[in-house]
């Protein structure tokens, strides 16, 4: 018979429920499988770190393996209570409530849950419509075309008197107008339709993680020191369930590249050679690619300038983002195939050096380099990453290139690149 | 001889359209479309008052609006900004700048020209 009451108990259990193998679960949380044995036959007391490690392996809450599903039910309960302040809820009997109707009380504790999670997902949905650029440019697009119209035609329906020539003026404005508000209002309806078939956990998840980064902006002076990813875990804001993994993992990244690029160094090396990433990389003895990314983590300082970042896999897919004002990176779907970040794609290994120009006249300063991740083995599938970083600059004179934002919704009609909508 | 007003946008028809209704009532017009030049336009023109847009290439409205309020000779030029941007913090940033109106897209022409007429009447 199991033992219902301990720790590790539990973690085997819900090891076996999940599929996962010993081996397999002690090598996620960094462990020897012996060690993990021992834990999960309860001759190994666990907490801390390991313990956290293993609940966000196992999906879990610590508390759940700690004090087990009983316990779990009774914070989920007293959460459930605490959100509805104005009903009197009987809290001193909660142990009762739940040794009489265990199954109401779980039913209580799910649905609490729930709408936790619905009101969260409501707040972000809400503050992605807000901060969308590609929708705000959209939406700023067809606002431009509808005030154009409505003063056109204000001006043909009121002045009947008006000279020929004007008449046909206004009359090829408002065709134009109102051509150019159905080619936007297409284009939003499209790129709504993407939202909506995209996996909506992972739509969520992605804007709850760039959340947490934004929050920091983009910087965790903790890591610079001796601190270790998973001891940021008690942030407030910081994610859970999948978004969690995902920024474990790149909290992972940050400080390895921390390690092996010291703040310092990094400084000392933008002192030495201006903000050129390819001088920098050289002096840190670093692949372009990091380097890029390192740079695009740096706190705030009028040394150097603010840096946004991109980096797409060979696929094209984003799988990595830090927005700067300005140039606008889409949330959802692909974005413009003209950015330096997808051309460098085409010759992996030669860095670019552009400077872009966006439909609004901004001008970016854009480094970009795509790496083949090595590999011992022959005949391997490629791996390859493609990173940019862009940084504003005010020349006027400046060659650019232009691009847009995605083919959806970039005005540029006339542009070699552009995708048709109907291609798919 | 009626006022001289500069229009500041980049969208030419609603330049065109703002420019007819102007000229209709009796104003002077001229238009500029560029916002890195547009403090240079201002000079040349030395309008009765500025519409202004917000988004434009190169540089945006507010900054305009602020190197404007920065000199003794255009502190006090009346400037109707134009946006579609309507929320509260671009308003806000507006007035701090000491903008004379702000008005959203879309706007009527009524409302535009009587607006236009207000604030020369001050």
């Amino acid at each position: 018979m199991k033992n219902e009451g301990q720790t590790g108990s539990r973690i085997r259990e819900r090891r076996i429920d999940l599929g996962l193998r010993q081996g397999d679960l002690a090598l996620k949380v960094g462990i020897s499988p012996a060690y993990l044995n021992l834990i999960e036959h309860n001759k190994r007391r666990i907490g801390g770190k390991l313990l956290v490690s293993l609940a966000t392996t196992l999906a879990v809450e610590p508390i759940a393996l700690t004090q087990g599903g009983a316990a779990a039910v009774v914070a989920g309960l007293k959460n459930a209570a605490s959100n509805a302040p104005q009903i009197d809820v009987e809290e001193a009997n909660v142990d009762q409530f739940l040794s009489r109707f265990p199954g109401w009380a779980a039913l209580i504790e799910q649905q609490s849950d729930q709408l936790t999670e619905m009101e969260r997902r409501v707040a972000l949905m809400s503050d992605r419509l807000a901060h969308d650029p590609v929708l705000s440019e959209s939406l700023h697009e067809v606002l431009t075309a509808v005030t154009s119209i409505r003063s056109t035609a204000s001006i043909l329906a009121q002045t009947p008197d008006i000279d020929r020539d004007w008449q046909r003026r206004f009359q090829t404005n408002v065709f134009e107008d109102s051509a150019r508000l159905a080619d936007t209002a297409q284009s939003l309806v499209s790129y709504f339709e993407t939202m909506a078939t995209e996996n909506h956990e992972g739509a969520g998840t992605g804007a709850t993680v760039e959340a947490f980064f934004a929050k920091n902006n983009y910087h965790f002076p903790e890591l610079e020191n001796d601190t270790e990813p998973q001891n940021l875990q008690t942030q407030e804001d910081f994610p859970s369930g999948a978004g969690a993994e995902i920024v474990q993992k790149r909290l992972k990244d940050y400080k390895a590249d921390a390690t092996d690029m010291p703040l310092a160094k990094v400084q000392n090396a933008i002192a030495s050679h201006g903000f050129n990433p390819a001088a920098i990389a050289q002096y840190l003895q670093q692949p372009l690619g990091r380097v890029l990314v390192r740079l695009s983590n740096l706190p705030n300082s009028e040394s150097y300038p603010d840096v946004g970042l991109i980096r797409c896999d060979l696929s094209g897919s984003i799988i990595l983002r830090k927005p700067i004002e300005g140039f606008a990176l889409p949330l959802t779907g692909a974005a413009c195939p003209l950015w330096p970040m997808y051309q460098a794609l085409a010759q992996p290994g030669l860095p670019l050096a552009q400077i872009v120009e966006t439909p609004s006249g901004a001008k970016f300063q854009c480094y970009a380099v795509a790496e083949v991740a090595p590999t011992p083995l022959f005949n391997a599938p490629l791996v390859v990453t493609s990173t940019m970083i862009m940084m504003k600059i005010d020349d006027d004179f400046a060659e650019a290139t232009p691009i847009g934002p995605t083919c959806q919704i970039c005005p540029r009609s006339d542009c070699r690149a552009r995708r048709n909508s109907t291609s798919v | 001889m009626g006022h001289h007003v500069l229009l500041i946008e980049d969208e030419p028809n609603i330049t065109e359209a703002l420019r007819f209704l102007l000229n209709r009532d009796g104003f002077t017009v001229a238009t500029h479309a560029d916002g890195a030049t547009a403090l240079e336009a201002i000079d040349r023109e030395a309008p009765d008052l500025i519409v202004l847009d917000v988004m434009l290439p190169n540089k945006n409205g507010f900054d305009i609006l602020r190197d404007l309020r920065a000199e003794t000779a255009t502190q006090q030029l009346p400037v109707l900004m134009l946006t579609a941007k309507g929320q509260e913090k671009d308003r806000a940033l507006a007035e701090s700048f000491k903008v004379d109106k702000f008005m959203t897209k879309p706007f009527s022409n009524q409302e535009i020209v009587s607006t236009i007429n207000d604030l020369l009447a001050r």
